[in-house]
């Protein structure tokens, strides 16, 4: 569902619902919000990576190496669970776990379901430079890029009867002579840019960027009845 | 304009290039003309020309054909809509309208050189500078700086580079052309819809067809057909890259396509060929700094080296293909060339027209 919108609302709800989750430290609603972001995630048909998954493990075992009674000071109360590991400290590392989830799986569907000419348009929209936001933009189709060229001249060295190595890929590749092809074209001539792959804004993305928008302002409204950011369940 | 500088021809004069002046740079193969071109090029202000290079892949940004359409247009900052509509009527002009979804990195040869023409065409400046274009650009009022192979009629000026006139040395073309007319080296049967044909041991033959039919590719393998492809009597038509690149060695049309050494010394190619394909001065030579020309000497030498029963030349350049036809002849080898150029006929057996 969320793959046939446009990709700069893509970013403004990645960027929404980052805000959200920042501000929220209640579990309940972040709960929820992950559930969303998940269910977006498996309906674009995307695979979590395991790198992702270990680092937010990393992450929350950093967080509690460093203050493993953190919980304990945050919630005031204390409840041992196992051994030591009291439920508070449980409870702050799922918050934690599940503004990781958020965060990361929004900004993933941004990235892995947008073009990257598209992610270009996107930034540059929201301010930044559009040489930069080019830059960047063309960092994300690195990959293709490299399989591409490799595949082409894995082939040809086939048939040529040569070895044609990965590594040998990496350093022929490397000197792309791009700067030059983009001068000759023009790029940079003008202040501003017009962005071809920007798909037109309809009414799908103004409704998914107001529910992403209504999530802001959920998280605030949870702030003023929990009398403060934390939801504190042993009060 | 009137652009005054200390550029000069070979014989002396100085190069002015008036507004609307048509200038054609031709000389013979590693004379300078792209040097020329790109000192003449540096003379005008920076964004106020188009320029089309010789390496045909360093004219594209990687994406689709629409976006490479786009790209100048974006650039000169064209709204939205107005840019969707001229890049469909531009891609309708050229005939790449089906392949505008296509991503640069499948397109044939052909069409790469198409598109990197209407590229410039579709929102050109007043001056084009154009390394070796597919064609020239029709209906244009502009300055126009052209370096290849034209008729010398359409330029308001002709710089040649060549230092001495060439001593046309044609070398004694004395052909063996041992054909062995009972055994087919290769079949072909509907390689695409209607293009079955022949080839005999020993032939050198001419195929033309539409150029905008992968058909070199088809042959070598590089595209799948719905035909059939038979060697001798085994059918190659599935045969692996390898095993086929032992019987038919192919020289593809962009060298680009098939360099994956730094220098020419690592391709390890033997005196003899690289004598015989004019690289003995550049052993040592980042294959970087080599012209096209020179860089489709070097693949024509690193397929020669694979002494492959056939050999086929997609367009084919005329420049050092005679030596290299004699040399194909006297080892016997079969030779296929793709051309729609009439000057290689004279020496072929044969041409099949498509």
């Amino acid at each position: 569902m969320m793959t046939s919108l446009n990709s700069f609302s893509k970013f403004v709800i990645f960027i929404l619902t980052m805000v959200a989750a920042l501000i929220s430290n209640d579990t309940r609603f972040l709960g929820v919000l992950a559930l969303i972001a998940l269910a977006c995630f498996v309906r674009a048909q995307l695979k979590f990576p395991k790198w992702l998954g270990m680092l937010i493990g990393l992450h929350l075992v950093i967080l509690f190496c460093l203050n493993p009674d953190y919980g304990v000071a945050l919630y005031h109360y204390n409840i041992s669970w196992i051994a030591d590991f009291t439920l508070q400290e449980a409870l702050y590392l799922l918050t934690i776990f599940l503004k990781d989830v958020i965060i990361l799986t929004f900004l993933q569907i941004f990235l892995l379901t947008s073009h990257p000419a598209e992610i270009s348009a996107s930034l540059n929209t929201v301010g930044l430079p559009y040489r930069l936001s080019y830059k960047i933009g063309r960092l994300f189709g690195l990959r293709k890029r490299f399989k591409v060229a490799y595949t082409k001249l894995h082939a040809a060295a086939a048939a040529q009867n040569q070895k044609f190595s990965k590594l040998a890929a990496v350093r022929f590749l490397l000197k792309a002579k791009h700067e030059e092809t983009l001068a000759s074209r023009h790029f940079g001539k003008k202040q501003k840019r017009t962005w071809y792959q920007m798909r037109p804004f309809n009414e799908r993305d103004k409704r998914a960027i107001l529910l992403a928008v209504f999530s802001v302002i959920i998280s605030i409204i949870l702030i003023i009845i929990n009398g403060g950011r934390l939801w504190n369940p042993f009060r | 304009m009137n652009t005054m500088n200390t550029l000069k021809t070979p014989t002396g004069e100085p190069i002015i290039i008036q507004r609307g002046d048509k200038i054609l740079i031709t000389g013979a193969l590693g004379s300078g003309k792209t040097s020329l071109l790109k000192e003449i090029a540096a003379t005008f202000p920076k964004d106020q020309f188009d320029s089309l290079f010789q390496t045909l892949d360093d004219n594209f940004i990687p994406g689709t054909v629409a976006e490479n359409l786009a790209f100048t247009l974006e650039n000169n900052a064209i709204p939205f809509r107005e840019m969707k509509l001229s890049v469909l009527a531009c891609a309708k002009d050229y005939h790449l309208t089906d392949e505008l979804e296509t991503d640069i990195s499948e397109l044939s040869t052909y069409k790469k050189q198409v598109l990197a023409m209407a590229q410039i065409l579709i929102h050109p400046t007043d001056i084009l500078v154009l390394d070796e274009p597919l064609f020239l650009p029709e209906e244009f009022d502009g300055t126009l700086i052209v370096a290849g192979n034209f008729e010398h009629d359409l330029f308001d000026c002709v710089i040649d580079l060549s230092v001495e006139i060439p001593t046309q040395v044609t070398p004694e073309l004395t052909l063996k052309r041992q054909i062995n007319p009972n055994k087919a080296i290769l079949s072909v049967t509907e390689l695409v819809d209607q293009m079955s044909f022949a080839v005999y041991e020993g032939e050198k033959i001419a195929i033309t067809a539409p150029a905008e039919l992968p058909i070199a590719d088809m042959l070598a393998g590089f595209r799948s057909t719905s035909g059939e492809i038979d060697f001798y009597y085994e059918d190659v038509t599935y045969q692996s890259l390898d095993k086929r690149g032992r019987k038919i060695g192919y020289i593809m049309a962009n060298p680009d396509d098939m360099i994956f050494v730094k220098r020419v010394s690592d391709a390890e190619i033997p005196d003899e060929l690289l004598a015989l394909c004019q690289l003995t001065p550049l052993k040592n030579a980042q294959l970087s700094d080599l012209s096209h020309r020179q860089k489709r000497l070097f693949t024509t030498a690193c397929i020669l080296k694979q002494a492959t029963p056939i050999v086929i030349i997609d367009q084919p350049e005329f420049e050092g293909f005679l030596e290299i036809l004699s040399y194909l002849d006297r080892q016997g080898v079969t030779l296929i060339l793709i051309t729609n150029q009439d000057i290689f006929l004279p020496f072929m057996d044969r041409q099949e027209v498509f």
